[in-house]
């Protein structure tokens, strides 16, 4: 069992507060879907769960099974079952797919993966999620097509079996036959006890991994929670009922420009003879 | 394979492996010459003499140097004549300090010179490049890729000049170097040239140095990975497609070796 608290959790990048006071709570077994507009402050939330250092946290406190998130690395969270699935997974030149793979799973060993254990484990990945095995020896992303890069975030996560996964949108770039892939690997987690957080603007992977619980997130706060009825209403109707129903703002806090002068212009007269 | 060691000068023609063991040499310079296709190692070693290549018309060299191992510096000079074709990749996992000049005379028309280096600087070392390329042949091609890690204090400097002559028409130069500087008391230099003397030619060059990508770092550790193991698998991944193109199996194994050592 793995239990991850959030409370009221104030975030900053470059000096300005992109989350404002979240609270959420995620069990093992459960699956929340996190909906939101473009620009609220979704991925920012997982990057900061995870420990991206652009993330500044100014307020809160994060607790996973009771113990201080914060004090923790990256690595740490990762190795005590965290794993996030990322929009945008970077291309690494150079590091060989499978390399880093094996070295990943042997973080979260005592003894290191022999060999033939590791391959063991990589056919079966590989072949569940249709990878063709000549990817796993290619530099980490680098050339991947986007569909592929989502395909190699989820083998990473049935290799990894984390307690509690992150997907940031994984089913942007995916085709229909991937996407179902997707979904029953999420499926296949969730009945080994696995929780999720899930990051989509589409109902089509709600309806794949079925959530038990719905938060969307306004202007960097919780603004709602519910089930999963929520998915069909913004997937029929966006996000305006929100407004007309909840009294929720949309409108995400204006920043006034800072009025520092930058300099005067120059122009040239011109002169007439 | 053919695989011997230089004692003296050379006439390398066919499909030959040639090591170059340096502590044997017998001249001041060696001096080789290059007919038909050649695959060749040159290995530094210790101390070792300057080496002066010359390609034969319509020949073509896949050149693989394996850098000095202690406190030296090293020349290696190139001329191609016409049509020729070198395809040179150096690694350099040495500790030392010291400087290593190559100079490319491509002086044939059609000749083509495609560099890249691979160089690990570590700890004290302080090693410097000094790469020269003229082209003098019209209708020639050169790159320049020159690749480094700085580690723990170490120097490294990258300088590359690149020179079109006057009447070198149609040529095209292209230079890239990149450092990776791991900590704050490594110092890493490039500084690309080009000096072009005739109109219709093709120029460009490229230079990055600094710290490793924190995307590329937080990537990794989000999977598990320390930071030094991040940046373990960062460095090798960054040097190893230069030991790839090494030709020989055992020579391309005990590079990986070494690399892994030295990390």
């Amino acid at each position: 069992m793995a239990r991850l608290d959030i409370n009221n959790l104030w975030v900053q990048v470059d000096g300005l507060d992109i989350l404002k006071g979240v609270s959420l709570s995620i069990n093992s077994g459960e699956t929340i879907a996190l909906l939101g507009p473009n620009g609220h402050g979704k991925s920012t939330l997982l990057g900061a769960i995870m420990g991206h250092p652009k993330y500044t946290i100014t307020q809160g406190n994060m607790t996973l099974d009771g113990v201080d998130l914060l004090t923790m690395s990256t690595d740490e969270r990762a190795r005590n079952g965290l794993f996030l699935g990322m929009q945008n997974p970077s291309e690494v030149p150079g590091v060989i797919n499978s390399d880093f793979l094996k070295a990943a799973m042997n973080t979260r060993r005592e003894k290191p993966l022999a060999m033939f254990q590791f391959y063991k484990a990589l056919d079966g990945a590989t072949k569940t999620m249709k990878i063709p095995l000549e990817m796993v020896h290619r530099p980490l992303n680098e050339g991947f097509s986007g569909g592929e890069k989502k395909r190699n975030e989820i083998l990473q996560l049935l290799l990894l079996e984390p307690k509690l996964a992150l997907l940031d949108e994984i089913d942007s770039g995916l085709d229909i036959d991937a996407l179902a892939m997707v979904g029953n690997t999420v499926a296949s987690l969730q009945k080994k006890g696995v929780g999720f957080l899930v990051i989509s603007h589409y109902a089509r992977l709600y309806d794949l991994v079925t959530p038990t619980r719905v938060a969307v997130m306004i202007d960097g706060r919780i603004a709602l929670e519910g089930d999963a009825g929520i998915i069909q209403r913004i997937d029929k109707s966006g996000y305006e009922w929100l407004r007309i129903e909840h009294g929720i703002a949309l409108e995400k806090e204006v920043v006034p420009m800072n009025m520092t002068s930058i300099g005067v212009c120059a122009t040239k007269e011109k002169t007439t003879k | 394979m053919k695989r011997f060691s230089l004692y003296k000068n050379n006439d390398i023609k066919g499909q030959t492996l040639v090591r170059l063991p340096a502590s044997t040499y017998k001249e001041d310079q060696c001096q080789i010459l290059i007919e038909g296709h050649v695959d060749m190692v040159l290995e530094c070693g210790n101390k070792p003499k300057p080496v002066q290549l010359t390609i034969s018309p319509s020949s073509s060299l896949k050149l693989q140097i394996i850098g000095p191992k202690t406190n030296t510096d090293w020349r290696l000079k190139m001329q191609l004549a016409d049509s020729a074709i070198v395809e040179a990749w150096m690694v350099d996992l040495g500790s030392y300090e010291g400087q290593i000049t190559v100079n490319g005379d491509l002086k044939g028309s059609g000749s083509v010179l495609d560099w890249h280096l691979a160089s690990l600087a570590h700890g004290q070392d302080k090693k410097t490049y000094a790469i020269y390329f003229i082209h003098d042949g019209g209708h020639s091609q050169a790159r320049m890729t020159n690749h480094g890690i700085i580690e723990q204090g170490a120097k490294l400097t990258f300088t590359g000049s690149s020179h079109i002559l006057k009447g070198a028409t149609d040529s095209a130069t292209h230079q890239e170097a990149r450092i990776i500087v791991f900590d704050p008391n490594g110092v890493g230099r490039a500084d690309p040239v080009l000096a072009i003397d005739e109109n219709e030619v093709s120029a460009s060059h490229a230079a990055t140095v600094g710290k490793i990508n924190e995307e590329h770092l937080f990537y990794l550790q989000s999977r598990g990975l320390s930071e030094d193991e991040a940046r373990r698998l960062i460095t090798y991944g960054y040097l190893r497609p230069a030991i790839e193109q090494f030709t020989d199996a055992t020579t391309k194994t005990r590079l990986s070796q070494t690399l892994e050592a030295r990390l």
